[in-house]
């Protein structure tokens, strides 16, 4: 029987809408070989526990942590990293400390007081300095100031803002120059680059309308005090940055976020490169200057549980360092070996968390 | 479905089922295609995650020697910390295969057989797309390694709810996609299919029409599109084979008039002996109406022979045959063309009458000459007796004189009759036409002609109207034609017969008849008497010295036509003959009042 090709082409479409559901390019039941992945892991040398607390710091010749410690870690604490592991209580207070850092001369710390106002979420900050023999402990700010809970250093002196107003603030002479801006600031976030007299910081203008956090910098070179002053917009919606010659930062692009370098000039970037994208948290500079941390976490519905990521710079590659884990510290490297400290946070015993100094070894290779 | 209207729905049906089982495979497949391998990428992320996590938890517990044994006891551990961050269920096995820990129940363990049989043969991770109890799962399996010392495997299920939940919605829309398009296609397939196939149904109707003659119907298209292109170039076909037809129309009627106003019989025929043409004379000669094929002509056997000879070759045909009392003439021609086929004409011509008229003219001819060798004989013969003996006897020389007179005047009278009938005949003959009295004209001629009718003693009555009305005519062609008429019924009465004329009238004709009691005419003598030279035969004229050249009858004709009359003639053979002459009366035939 002679069979027209137009029924023949018809059976077999036919055949196709009935095996419609049938997956023709991928077999069931039929394991494929994956390309191998472990390139994307870092290798981990050694994964150890230190203590409980939230990591702040780290000394500049790396045997010093500072942490928060105590219940629920309003204390700041020393803790010695060489053979003895001693930990030392720098601060002990009832009122809540944080962002605590060395000074440049590792004689001081800088850390943040908190206290309450009326209510939790509005709480009144203040700079303090301590020498770490405990000797001494000086207000850097006023306490009528309310300063946003976040500074950065400058020499052996320390940058705080509050309101419309920058703060340079050098506890030794105790000698304080001020800078007005042009608006009101809410900062999250300061860097100040001594060598070329730049202070970056993340902040929203509160003027926008817009509740993106916009990265800023100010060139302090040839400022007057006597001036108002007008950030310079490098980036706008920016999650975390990081300066170390070149400028680091994360920008947030629809629902992805991306590490960028960018080349400045003066204040202005010239050149801009994309480094890499995912679910990014944050960011850190490492002592070796090819290589950047940042964490990245699972999914955008669970962004508690973060894992720490290498990045070199170079070559451009990622590699997975830990397993998710809920992070609560920044990540502070050690400024002389691969070894990093973070604070992982343990499910509540009797409904207090308990925060996990780790140590991490690794190589970047 | 055999209509343009079927095939097109079915088409649109083949297509629209085509490309509706092409979307949903490229649909169905990509989805599958996408989630696997969004999925393969998630649990491979979820596999570093594991092995991350499991690496960290061993260090943490120290002693590299004791890796594996840490792994084997806290495998069950590791599943549910691995679980709390991945979205998978986690199982773990020990380098034989054994299952060490399960996320969610060893006892309801998942069969990793064959993954882990594939990893374990290529040292690598594998996954397969699974499907229990109906959804679909993705099952991963890795190799677990710790400072390149492998402790174990981890497993890892993916469920691909999202992708079956996803592809169960496609298939569902597109069902009902299909099953509404399918209604929206029939709808607008039959909607537009209207739209489309008037021009070809415009065609079809016209093309009827065309059919059956009609060349003036056109197709009303207004858009510039392929099918206006086609209405155009057939509206110009339909001018054009309109003006075609009316052309080859006029050619043919004129054609046939031209067939039709020929004397002669005209049949065209094929090489195969049909009629291709032929004229109404065909009827005439053969009572063969429209004759279709040259073997219809059963009675007429010489034209099937003229057939044959021309399809055997022959180029020119000429024959001479007698058919139903007629003589034809019958000429046979191919007819050759470039780029036609061969075929024959055959052209029948009644020369009958020619014939009749060559025979009559030799019988005049000879009549005459008969004619005029008597009174020469006779006129020759007195002069002789006259010349060569020498008569005293004045009787015989009065006797013998006055035959030669008599002769000579007969020689006379016969060359005058043969130079009227020659004016006639050359229609110069001019008519003097005035109005008079018929009546007075007949008394006339009738007196006149009983003093020749006295000899034979034959009496001639004559009888009329009273009031018979002025004729306007010739009075002397009238008067000879009368004489002409009685001159015969005396010729051919015996003696002591009566030849009755009787003169009367109605409202448009004067009718003059002349009934004489004498031979009469045979009826195969009565078409012919009116001809010229056409004399009955002598045997039967009831006086030889009487006779004419056969022209007397003939002049009578020429004279009634000449004054619009008629003239008919009944005889019957030895009974007698009754001529009857029918003149009009004109508006003219009203005499003038004569003023006193």
């Amino acid at each position: 029987m002679k069979i027209k090709p137009i029924f023949l082409i018809l059976y077999c479409f036919v055949a196709v809408f009935l095996t419609g559901c049938t997956s023709i390019f991928i077999h069931k039941d039929e394991p494929m070989v994956v390309a191998d992945s472990d390139d994307a892991l870092a290798t981990i040398v050694s994964y150890g526990f230190l203590t409980t607390g939230i990591v702040e710091d780290i000394s500049s010749d790396g045997n010093q942590l500072l942490l928060l410690s105590g219940s629920p870690y309003h204390n700041i604490s020393l803790l010695n990293l060489t053979d003895s592991g001693k930990l030392v209580s720098l601060i002990n207070s009832d009122k809540t400390e944080e962002n605590a850092v060395f000074s440049m001369d590792q004689k001081n710390i800088f850390y943040i007081e908190s206290t309450e106002k009326d209510t939790e979420s509005n709480k009144q900050y203040q700079l303090f300095s301590s020498t770490l023999d405990k000797s001494s402990v000086v207000a850097i700010s006023a306490s009528d100031e309310d300063i946003d809970p976040v500074f950065c250093l400058n020499g052996n002196g320390v940058i705080y803002s509050y309101e419309r107003t920058f703060v340079f603030a050098d506890p030794i002479s105790e000698e304080q120059t001020k800078y007005t801006l042009d608006n009101d600031y809410m900062i999250h976030q300061l860097f100040y680059d001594s060598e070329t007299h730049i202070l970056f910081f993340l902040a929203n203008a509160s003027s926008e309308e817009s509740t993106m956090t916009n990265l800023y910098a100010i060139d302090f070179e040839d400022q007057s005090s006597s001036k108002t002053i007008t950030p310079a917009l490098l980036a706008t919606n920016i999650v975390d940055f990081e300066y170390q010659g070149s400028l680091y930062y994360i920008q947030s692009r629809n629902n992805s976020r991306t590490i960028i370098k960018a080349e400045l000039s003066g204040t202005k970037i010239s050149v801009t490169h994309e480094l890499y994208s995912g679910n990014l948290a944050s960011l850190k500079s490492t002592s070796d200057s090819n290589i950047l941390l940042f964490t990245k976490y699972l999914d955008q519905n669970n962004q508690s549980l973060r894992s720490i990521w290498t990045l070199n710079i170079q070559t451009e590659e990622a590699k997975q360092l830990t397993s998710p884990q809920v992070l609560d510290s920044k990540i502070i490297t050690n400024p002389n070996q691969n070894i990093l400290y973070f604070s992982v946070e343990d499910p509540p015993v009797n409904g207090i968390p308990i925060s996990n100094i780790m140590r991490v070894e690794y190589k970047t290779e | 479905m055999s209509t343009y209207r079927g095939r097109m729905i079915s088409y649109n049906v083949f297509l629209y089922f085509i490309t509706v089982s092409l979307v949903f495979f490229l649909i169905v497949q990509g989805c599958q295609v996408y989630f696997v391998t969004r999925a393969k990428n998630e649990v491979a992320a979820y596999k570093n995650d594991a092995l991350l996590s499991i690496r960290q938890d061993l260090l943490l517990f120290g002693n590299k020697t004791e890796l594996t044994d840490a792994f084997n006891e806290k495998s069950q551990e590791f599943t549910k910390s691995i679980a709390s961050i991945v979205n998978c269920r986690v199982l773990l096995y020990d380098t034989e295969t054994n299952l060490l820990g399960d996320s969610q129940s060893l006892v309801d363990a998942v069969d990793f057989t064959k993954e882990l049989a594939a990893t374990e043969t290529h040292d690598a991770a594998v996954f397969s797309l699974r499907e229990i109890n109906g959804e679909s799962y993705l099952y991963y399996s890795v190799p677990l390694s710790i400072d390149d010392e492998q402790i174990g495997y981890l497993g890892l299920t993916y469920s691909m709810a999202e992708m079956d939940d996803l592809i169960d919605k496609i298939v569902f829309l597109l069902i009902i996609s299909f099953l509404i398009g399918i209604i929206f296609l029939f709808v607008f397939t039959f909607a537009y299919v209207n739209y489309f196939i008037k021009p070809i149904k415009d065609l079809t109707h016209i093309s009827t029409e065309l059919t059956d003659g009609n060349y003036n119907a056109y197709i009303h298209y207004n858009h510039h599109d392929e099918i206006g292109d086609l209405t155009q170039v057939f509206n110009k076909m339909v001018s054009h084979v309109s003006s075609s037809i009316e052309q080859l129309t006029l050619e043919r009627e004129r054609l046939a008039s031209v067939l039709a106003s020929l004397d002669d019989g005209l049949l065209s025929l094929t090489r195969d002996g049909q009629v291709l043409a032929s004229n109404e004379k065909i009827k005439t000669y053969f009572n063969i109406a429209h004759p279709k094929s040259i073997y219809e002509f059963t009675h007429q056997a010489f034209l099937k022979d003229i057939f044959n000879a021309l399809r055997d070759g022959q180029n020119h045909i000429v024959k001479e045959v007698e058919s139903n009392n007629m003589t034809l003439l019958l000429i046979g021609s191919p007819i050759l063309g470039d780029d036609i086929a061969e075929n024959y004409l055959i052209i029948i011509r009644n020369i009958t009458a020619t014939r009749q008229l060559q025979h009559e003219q030799h019988k005049f001819i000879s009549s005459v000459s008969h004619e005029l060798r008597t009174p020469l004989t006779t006129i020759i013969g007195y002069t002789d007796f006259l010349s060569r003996r020498e008569i005293v006897d004045l009787d015989i020389l009065n006797r013998s004189h006055k035959s030669i007179h008599d002769e000579g005047q007969r020689l006379l009278r016969l060359v005058d009759d043969l130079l009227t009938v020659n004016s006639y005949d050359q229609m110069e003959f001019n008519y003097h036409k005035t109005l008079f009295n018929l009546n007075e004209l007949i008394i006339s001629v009738v007196d006149q002609m009983r003093f020749k009718a006295k000899p034979k003693n034959i009496e001639i009555t004559y009888q009329s109207n009273q009031n018979m009305p002025p004729i306007f005519g010739d009075l002397d062609r009238l008067k000879q034609m009368f004489i002409n008429i009685i001159h015969n019924a005396i010729k051919y009465s015996d003696s002591g017969d009566i030849i009755k004329i009787l003169a009367t009238s109605d409202k448009n004709t004067v009718n003059i008849s002349i009934r004489d009691y004498g031979v009469g005419i045979s009826p195969e003598e009565l078409d012919r008497i009116f001809n010229a030279f056409y004399r009955i035969d002598e045997d039967r004229s009831r006086n030889v010295d009487e006779g004419g050249a056969g022209l007397g009858l003939y002049l009578v004709k020429q004279i009634v036509n000449k004054h619009n009359g008629t003239i008919s003639i009944d005889s019957v053979v030895d009974e007698g003959t009754n001529l009857t002459v029918s003149l009009p009366i004109s508006d003219q035939s009203v005499l003038p009042e004569v003023t006193p």
